[in-house]
């Protein structure tokens, strides 16, 4: 059953076994996994439950309905933009489909310095199968790599740094490269359409438009959640209750801890909300010649990871992504106005985009200020910001190598290089707060996961340390940035969540 | 309308940008409509039209290829945007267009508004936010080129300019999964 609660007429009490709050890559696993083992299962889900008749691949129309704040969320001090999803399905709706499996020199690290137990890669196998099996993970084609993505690659090719094509979860895809205002094809396999549907299918009640709030306790455990049904404006119209004898916070890793924060719950730690890290990014953009036309097709398709390595340093290094921006969010970001900015908009059909995403040390907070007000903070340490602009000098480099005749790096003050120019001038102006703009899509670690309940929010199988009928599966356990795209790494951790759930029941 | 103006507001104002249009789908009057009044829910009728000179220089409106920004929804998607955002970022948004207009005479002691300048002259003086050694002020010219670019290539007729095909499809199949079992309470 999907209930629509902007819809409904009145409040509502509801009783479950299992209370699943947040539909996205972590909790459209747990609900679908315990659903099937046989559990009364809730979701309740803040966002709305929109179907690919809702997807209109018109950006001033999905920005705000599938991103979290409108698509407005944003540190306090606004230099880092965080993009997450909002409604049935979370992230996974508007993501560009980078299947990766978690690193293993990740999964060594956390087992090293957070004590994490039987999480090893080899023991993480059966988790990402199963994941990748229902997502329909499978390798693009070399005829499905579009302009933009080959122009990369190209640059990548004659400069030998090491990149590769990805693997998607996308099925019958008609390459209309709209992935990231929802796919209305059903093409992306999106847990929209894949895990939601079977949780449903095995029995889930799954409840959209309910904004969780409050968490009551019993007895030293969680009771009952509760909060808000609200309309698509998101303003409440009327309260539910739902008690539970075990909840699972899959609310992604600002609302969790957010929750969590303000209930005063699971926190002797003292670790709830810290430890953010944001996989921050920056962009370069790059103009051709030839007409690239780099909203067509699978916008994401090719991998640069010529500069990490994970098995010598799996604490910092950086990826390069191939990106693109659609009409509204490209003009606001290119430099200049009237003649200077339309002599760049009207190359639109001819640039290429190409991001740096860092695998953070640096790290943030999310708390609760006077009033109960989220404070979102998080500044890039020295160090990284200084590979955040050598990781830009290698993308104008590519860029160029790829044939580009002059590139963009988008600092305040725009910076415009041509062919054979000094890329060391990015390097001397490095990156400085609202200098150039930084985003998000991947925030994590903020409820992280380990064995030391001084240290950690939730043990090995994302089970809270402090509360037994606590769990949390979404990208806040996370012990540390994992410098990989993390869909497959969250529904994988959630997947071996719900099957602890499932086999020690009888004692939670 | 409040005349405050405090960083961490003014910082939301500035970021403003392609987030609030769309929450109820735009199906916005032109701007030969919003003249004529009752259209706008937001922006007064002046404020309207300060607007409307605003976007036509920072989208830059001598392209005969692109659609002059009058004879666009422009200012009333605007409008809609404004309608979304919480009543702070309102204010602030009326604040920095009476600031705006009434500026040439308190940043450059020109006895004239923004609307009665030259084009050249309005360049310049948009010019002066943008590069400002206050950072206020830069904020104020980001968030107002902001606007004006969700005003303007929300715009289907704006697309053929920059060759964009635009959405695929205005009929999504209509086999979606669950659809029969979504129920209300």
């Amino acid at each position: 059953m999907i209930v629509r609660g902007r819809e409904s007429s009145g409040d509502v009490q509801l009783r479950a076994e299992v209370c699943v709050v947040g539909s996205g890559a972590g909790g459209s696993v747990v609900a679908k996994e315990l659903a099937e083992a046989g559990r009364d299962v809730v979701i309740l889900e803040q966002g709305g439950y929109h179907t690919k008749a809702d997807f209109s691949q018109r950006e001033e129309e999905m920005m705000p309905l599938l991103f979290e704040d409108m698509g407005q969320r944003a540190t306090d001090d606004q230099s880092v933009l965080i993009l997450q999803g909002h409604g049935v399905g979370g992230s996974t709706v508007h993501n560009l489909c980078y299947c990766l499996r978690t690193p293993a020199p990740i999964l060594d690290k956390w087992r090293r310095e957070d004590g994490v137990r039987e999480m090893s890669f080899a023991e993480m196998v059966p988790s990402f199968e199963r994941v990748e099996r229902m997502l329909k993970v499978k390798q693009i084609e070399e005829h499905e790599v579009n302009a933009l993505n080959d122009r990369i690659r190209q640059g990548c090719e004659k400069l030998g740094y090491h990149g590769f094509v990805t693997q998607h979860n996308r099925e019958n895809c008609t390459k209309s490269g709209f992935c990231m205002l929802g796919c209305p094809f059903d093409a992306k396999q999106s847990m929209l359409i894949t895990y939601v549907p079977a949780a449903v299918a095995a029995g889930a009640r799954l409840h959209a438009d309910f904004a969780v709030r409050s968490l009551e306790t019993k007895d030293g455990k969680l009771h009952a959640v509760s909060g808000d049904i609200v309309d698509g404006l998101r303003r409440p119209r009327h309260r539910f209750r739902v008690e539970a004898d075990v909840v699972v916070l899959s609310a992604g890793a600002i609302n969790t801890p957010q929750l969590l924060l303000a209930n005063g719950l699971a926190n002797s730690s003292a670790q709830v909300g810290r430890n953010l890290h944001l996989h921050p990014s920056v962009l370069v953009a790059g103009f051709y010649d030839e007409e690239i036309y780099g909203y067509r097709g699978i916008p994401q398709s090719y991998y640069v990871d010529e500069f990490i390595d994970l098995e010598n340093n799996p604490d910092s290094g950086y990826v390069l992504m191939p990106v693109f921006g659609f009409p509204v969010a490209t003009a606001a970001q290119l430099p200049g106005f009237g003649r200077e900015h339309w002599e760049i908009m009207r190359d639109y059909h001819r640039m290429v985009g190409i991001l740096v995403l860092l695998h953070d040390e640096s790290s943030g907070s999310v708390t609760l200020g006077s009033g109960g007000k989220r404070s979102i903070r998080y500044e890039v340490n020295a160090k990284e910001q200084a590979l955040l602009a050598e990781g830009m000098k290698h993308c104008a480099e590519i860029l160029f190598a790829g044939g580009a005749r002059r590139v963009l790096v988008p600092y305040a003050t725009p910076m415009w290089l041509r062919p054979g120019d000094d890329l060391g001038a990015i390097a001397q102006r490095g990156v400085r707060k609202h200098d150039i703009q930084i985003a998000s899509t991947h925030p994590q670690g903020t409820c992280r996961m380990g064995e030391d309940p001084k240290r950690h929010v939730v043990n090995s199988w994302g089970r809270a340390h402090d509360m037994p009928n606590l769990f949390i599966a979404d990208m806040s356990v996370f012990a540390s940035s994992i410098g990989v795209p993390p869909q497959i790494s969250t529904a994988a951790i959630a997947d071996r969540t719900a099957r602890y759930i499932a086999a020690n029941w009888q004692s939670l | 309308m409040g005349f405050t103006l405090n960083r961490r507001d003014f910082l939301r104002t500035s970021a403003f940008s392609v987030g609030l249009a769309g929450m109820i789908r735009l199906r916005a009057p032109a701007y030969a409509s919003v003249q004529t009044g009752g259209a706008l829910q937001v922006l007064a009728a002046d404020e309207a039209d300060l607007l409307a000179a605003i976007v036509e220089r920072m989208v830059f409106n001598g392209e005969p290829e692109m659609p002059a920004v009058r004879e666009t929804s422009a200012v009333a998607v605007i409008d809609q945007a404004l309608l979304q955002a919480d009543e702070v970022i309102r204010d602030q948004v009326g604040w920095l267009l009476w600031l705006f207009d009434w500026g040439p005479a308190a940043f450059d002691l020109q006895f004239a508004r923004f609307r009665s300048l030259g084009d050249d002259a309005k360049d310049a003086y948009i010019r002066g936010w943008a590069e400002s050694r206050f950072e206020l002020r830069r904020m104020g010219f980001q968030a107002l080129k902001n606007l004006s670019m969700l005003g303007y290539y929300a715009q289907d007729a704006t697309w053929k300019g920059i060759h964009y095909d635009g959405p695929w499809t205005k009929k999504p199949r209509s086999d979606a999964p669950d659809a029969s079992e979504v129920s209300d309470q």
